[in-house]
């Protein structure tokens, strides 16, 4: 005869198992979960002796559970609320708490280590977001931070590189006038955004060389950023710059496919009115878009484009050793980019603020 | 299919219960039958093939085998038996075997063509020796066999034990295969069981796990990274394994079977002779009694009863895989065994030295995991190498892949190996009605439990260790 607990215990375990079932049958519908799900399998009778074919319906069926949300909450809630570590061995935590995927950093954050071990402090600039926030698409963390986290994460952020010295708020430059410095249907800045942080970043390593005369603005393209979209060369929208200051330009290294890292090398002569020795920036399309209207003022910029994916090992041997290297981050870049995470592992490695160079 | 999965766990255990709870009793073993051949089905495609192979060989050999025994024939009786190791070792190694014997004969330059490539049927280290383990027993006259071919495929496919054990003999379970009930005791009993394995594997082994494959995939290694992360794998094999044990055993209850045990404690053990009493029970008695003893055990000679341990040993650890680790650590636990018989060590006694005696059994088990574990013999050697370089005793980048709650659960797992030799967590659960086993049943079942089912809906795929062998 079964004891009580026994049968207390049969119930217990059989009403968790048809939990998801019991949900499903109440229409409640799956969490929104970020990024991709798999697709219901189609029936398909030629494949029941094909052991894949069941794999992607667990797949689904683990995507689509009801259960999914409240599991990935929970790993959520214990890992990363109690105890701020990733709930997931694939995921990093970056320096302001965002999440990352370790596929994305490991690589690029190896390459930055190489280069920055040996320099002096890092500049570092934060961008002002300019679209809604989001996890990356594979991180198993639930989607519930929103906007408010955003804009948290900003202040924090802002915080923190107001304090820092090593750190260069580029925020500042669109306090004043956010909405005429970007273009309106494009997350980027426009040519107005792009001089004024132009401006704030010679200022900043060399200040009263910023010469407002070499630029000569130029009227936005009627297409109002959506050319970046339709995949049209948008260099008409970039303000002009005196490039006839000796400066030569190399590409060292094409993007693949449009993946990959890319790199440009600006050099130019020795002088007074430039930061002397190599420069080393990082950055995304928003920094790229800068080095034109800053490359006259460094003797030597070297400009690593962080591409979407693909990222392979940087030619270390064609390059040379840099004095200083500049990172550009995100606060918005959480959809897109993976530099918070990195910049958290550099910054761990690279010597106190009081040695910056 | 994976019991810790989605899909087994919310949908098709559910569904095999109400099922089978529905099914006139005439037509249980079908409807389980079934159940268990879409349960394996669905892990491993047409290779389905292999398993009723190995089922239809081994159902004509009953008959052949029985006759035997009925006719004191022995002539039929060893017919059946040679066909049935004959079939049988070949499935297992052209499947499991053949592409690794062809690679180190490419390696040796006999060979020069391309490796076949074969995939694994999965579990086909256990039911191949379960088959075989019944024309043997039936051979020898130690229980009938059965015509209902229905009944000798459920005894095989039988999806609780089916993919990594325990491995059943046909007598230990011969009356249920042909009568059971379905009973509320039997759930509950049951319910316990699978609820205690699946905290085990969700909850402990995944997430040590985590630490060993970081460990074990690192390619430097300091001193204290070493360490942690052998010890994450002893831990991790042991609740994955027993985890998955007890998982069978609380489903077998549920559908009125009475699966073996398969663990007692194994890191309370006081020798690696003990170890293996403790160990993967249902294997280790399959070789003690199909093979050891049949060599002549522990009779005669000195000299052949080590070459008999060692047959044994080398043999256990060749199951476990196709890999020359595999294949040195069933030798360095035959050496162990050997040396434990040689100088009369394996001798189990209450004296103070015990818990001397665990700690070193408990070492020597550690260093062969890590020989079990690693890729190969080179990246074994590197790691033993690590955990006695005295440079850093720090966790080096292993710290980076170790999360607080790792550390936590692999703090509490090691617990384990202090629990008091008798303190088996699972038969406790079940049958213990005192306070300790109520107080320990609440907690892993209340807490856990629902924590573990959460941490199934929320995680990728996991497979327990033991489908690969």
């Amino acid at each position: 005869m079964a004891r009580p607990d026994h049968r207390l215990w049969a119930v217990w375990l059989l009403g968790l198992l048809l939990v998801p079932l019991g949900l499903t049958l109440a229409r409640v519908e799956p969490n929104a979960l970020p990024g991709t799900t798999t697709d219901a399998p189609e029936w398909d009778a030629g494949r029941l002796l094909d052991d894949a074919y069941y794999r992607s319906i667990d797949d689904w069926i683990r995507d689509e559970s009801n259960a999914r949300g409240a599991g990935l909450w929970t790993r959520h809630l214990i890992d990363y609320r109690l105890f701020g570590d990733a709930s997931s061995p694939l995921v990093a935590i970056g320096d302001n708490g965002w999440a990352f995927s370790r596929s994305w950093i490991d690589v690029p954050c190896a390459d930055i280590d190489a280069i920055a071990a040996p320099s002096g402090s890092p500049f570092i600039t934060w961008t002002v977001p300019i679209a809604k926030s989001h996890w990356l698409d594979h991180l198993l963390e639930p989607h519930d931070r929103g906007d408010a986290c955003t804009e948290s994460a900003r202040k924090d952020l802002r915080e923190r590189m107001t304090d820092d010295p090593r750190g260069l708020d580029v925020n500042q430059a669109f306090d004043d006038d956010a909405a005429g410095r970007f273009y309106r249907r494009d997350p980027h800045w426009n040519g107005a955004g792009r001089i004024a942080v132009a401006e704030l970043i010679v200022e900043r390593f060399a200040p009263g060389l910023w010469d407002p005369g070499a630029i000569v603005a130029t009227e936005e393209s009627l297409l109002q950023g959506m050319d970046r979209f339709l995949g049209v060369n948008d260099r008409s929208t970039v303000a002009d710059v005196d490039v006839d200051r000796g400066i030569t330009v190399e590409h060292v290294s094409d993007p693949v496919d449009g993946l990959g890292i890319l790199i440009w090398q600006h050099s130019r002569a020795h002088a007074d009115d430039v930061v002397p020795g190599t420069t080393y920036m990082f950055g995304d399309s928003q920094m790229a878009s800068v080095v034109p209207e800053i490359e006259q003022y460094f003797e030597e910029l070297i400009f690593v484009g962080w591409l979407r994916a693909a990222l392979g090992p940087l030619p270390y041997d064609q390059l040379p050793a840099p004095d200083r290297v500049f990172v550009e981050a995100l606060d918005q870049s959480a959809a897109q980019s993976f530099q918070q995470p990195v910049l958290a592992e550099v910054i761990a490695r690279l010597p106190a603020a009081d040695d910056e160079g | 299919m994976v019991f810790s999965s989605v899909t087994f766990l919310f949908f098709f255990l559910p569904a095999a219960l109400a099922v089978y709870a529905l099914a006139p009793r005439p037509l249980r073993n079908v409807v389980l039958l079934l159940i268990s051949l879409v349960f394996y089905t669905w892990g491993s495609g047409a290779i389905v093939g292999v398993l009723f192979v190995s089922v239809i060989v081994d159902y004509v050999l009953g008959f052949v085998a029985a006759a035997g025994a009925r006719l004191d024939d022995h002539r039929l009786r060893r017919l059946a038996i040679t066909a049935s190791v004959v079939v049988n070792l070949s499935l297992l190694a052209w499947f499991k075997y053949a592409g690794w014997l062809i690679e180190n004969a490419a390696d040796a330059g006999l060979y020069s063509g391309a490796a076949p490539d074969i995939v694994l049927p999965i579990g086909i280290s256990f039911f191949t020796f379960q088959s075989m383990s019944y024309t043997i027993d039936v051979a020898r006259g130690r229980c009938d066999h059965l015509v209902n071919p229905i009944d000798f495929a459920l005894y095989v496919t039988l999806f609780p034990q089916l993919i990594a054990g325990p491995i059943v003999r046909y007598h230990e379970i011969e009356p249920e295969i042909r009568r059971r009930d379905l009973t509320t005791h039997h759930l509950g009993e049951g319910a316990v069981r699978f609820g205690h394995g699946l905290v085990k594997k969700l909850v402990i082994a995944d997430t040590v796990g985590v630490v060993a494959d970081a460990a074990f995939g690192a390619d430097e290694l300091t001193m204290g990274a070493a360490w942690v992360g052998a010890l994450a794998y002893t831990m991790q094999i042991y609740f994955d394994f027993s985890g998955y044990s007890d998982m069978a055993i609380g489903l077998g209850k549920m559908f009125g079977f009475t699966i073996p045990e398969n663990f007692a404690r194994p890191y309370s053990a006081v020798s690696v002779t003990d170890f293996w009493r403790r160990w993967h029970i249902t294997l280790s008695n399959w070789f003690r009694d199909y093979l050891y003893i049949p060599l002549g055990g522990g009779r005669g000679r000195p000299a052949a009863v080590y070459r008999n341990l060692m047959i044994v040993f080398l043999l256990t650890g060749l199951w476990h895989g196709a890999n020359w680790t595999f294949v040195v650590w069933g030798i360095y636990h035959g050496g162990w065994l050997l040396l434990e018989r040689r100088f009369g060590w394996r001798n189990v006694d209450n004296t103070g030295a015990q818990i001397a005696r665990r700690a070193t059994t408990l070492l020597i088990v550690v260093v062969g995991w890590v020989i079990f574990r690693a890729d190969s013999l080179g990246a074994a050697a590197d790691h033993l190498g690590a955990m006695v370089s005295f440079d850093d005793l720090g966790l080096g980048a292993l710290a980076r892949s170790t999360s607080t709650r790792a550390v936590l659960t692999l703090l509490g797992a090691s617990l384990v190996v202090f629990l008091p030799r008798d303190a088996v967590t699972g038969p406790i659960l079940v049958t213990d009605i005192e306070r300790r086993g109520r107080i320990a049943r609440t907690a892993i079942l209340g807490v856990g439990l629902p924590f573990a089912l959460l941490l199934a809906a929320s995680g990728a795929f996991s497979p327990f260790l033991y489908f690969q062998f």
